[in-house]
């Protein structure tokens, strides 16, 4: 029975210090995927008479809606579907023109063991740095009044560092992980609107 | 301090610090429902006319309780609707038809609905489900046109760590609404009972 106690005393010690570790060790920091470049509005090409368009936003994680990840980044792609300027208006009423500009952002991890790595990374206090990151792949479909389909694609990233680990190469460190999420989406749904700009079908 | 006392606040405080790290344990509202591109172009290409959405409530034959809330790891999750799921489908079809601009409050045409079915079931590490049924039915002027049991359901992968499985499973769980009104929009006898004058 001695023998289970210490055994027991060794393993709550145990259990104290992964727990601690993993609260404390979770010193993430965020960094946007510099692959994809930074795109202005004045670099989108305008139509030379924009229409309206209803907007249908979705975002996705692993293919599945996220509603609330929705709700969050809803006001941010309105942003940047307005500064784009290939619309006269754009906005959730059906009625506008009989167009619609769907935008979907779906979050895929791109490792699998994220979790694993963040727990190594916790057992050993921060030692074992670990890199995890997100992809988010943003589609961009306009349906024009008579039904005709343009669809576009953008590709980002968000690579986060936990523990003692360098900056990943091509990435530009985030306040937050929060301002990551927001800059990543503007980028990548202004990245989806140009490439739709600059197809002939939409213009 | 005897060796049962010690092993029970071992096995109290390792249930404590873990609870934090591998649950929510919290309450929680869905969000709103968002319907889709395919859903909208789905129902604006078909020949149904503007609509009203009347009442909908939980089915006399269920138990009251699959209104209210449905848990996952210890966390519960409600409606936004006046914490009733039948309030929460009613607007999730609302939200679809408005947008699919065949909302019409003034129609003669009024669908509503019954909810006979809300489970989810995350509690297992690799494997979890919901399902959401309902019956639905369509009256035109008191005079009834469509009256069907409609159910759906969903599986995914699921994990052993809580906060991941939380999450996954209030995707799921939220996202079944979408698929249970895709049924309905996909039913042959919904769209004859539905369709405008001069498409029947």
């Amino acid at each position: 029975m001695y023998m289970d106690r210490r055994f027991l005393q060794r393993l709550l010690a145990c259990t104290l210090i992964i727990a601690a570790s993993i609260s404390a060790s979770g010193c993430a920091t965020a960094y946007v995927d510099g692959a994809l470049k930074d795109v202005r509005p004045a670099e989108i090409h305008k139509p030379l008479r924009p229409q309206d368009a209803q907007v249908l936003f979705t975002f996705q994680t692993k293919g599945t809606g996220n509603a609330k990840a929705t709700e969050l980044l809803r006001k941010d792609v309105m942003t940047a579907i307005t500064d784009s300027g290939i619309f006269a208006t754009a906005g959730s009423d059906p009625s506008l023109s009989g167009a619609i500009l769907g935008i979907t952002i779906n979050n895929v991890p791109l490792d699998d063991s994220a979790f694993a790595k963040g727990f190594a990374t916790a057992l050993t206090l921060g030692l074992a740095g670990n890199v995890v990151t997100d992809g988010y792949i943003c589609t961009v479909d306009f349906i024009a009044p008579k039904g005709t389909k343009v669809t576009k694609t953008a590709r980002h990233a968000i690579h986060t560092t936990v523990g003692a680990k360098g900056a990943p190469a091509n990435a530009v460190k985030a306040k937050s992980l929060d301002e990551a999420v927001h800059t990543v989406t503007r980028q990548v749904v202004l990245a989806g609107l140009k490439n739709l700009a600059d197809d002939a079908a939409f213009q | 301090m005897s060796d049962s006392k010690f092993v029970a606040r071992f096995a109290a405080a390792a249930l404590v610090l873990f609870s934090g790290l591998l649950s929510g344990c919290a309450s929680q509202k869905l969000a709103g429902h968002q319907p889709s591109v395919d859903s909208v172009q789905s129902i604006r290409n078909s020949a149904m006319a503007p609509i009203n959405v009347g009442e909908f409530k939980v089915a006399p034959t269920a138990n009251a309780k699959i209104d209210k809330v449905v848990t996952v790891r210890g966390s519960q999750l409600t409606s936004p609707n006046n914490d009733s799921f039948s309030g929460y489908l009613r607007e999730s079809l609302l939200a679809e038809l408005k947008s699919a601009g065949k909302y019409d409050p003034a129609s003669t045409l009024t669908v509503s609905g019954q909810l006979l079915r809300n489970e989810l079931n995350a509690a297992g590490f690799s494997k979890a489900d919901a399902s959401l049924g309902a019956k639905f039915s369509v009256a035109r002027e008191g005079t009834v046109l469509f009256d069907k049991d409609i159910v759906t359901q969903d599986t995914w992968e699921s994990s052993f760590v809580g906060a991941i499985a939380i999450l996954d499973a209030i995707n799921h769980y939220t996202d079944i609404y979408s698929k249970l009104l895709q049924w309905l929009f996909a039913d042959e006898e919904f769209k004859r009972a539905t369709a405008g004058q001069g498409s029947r």
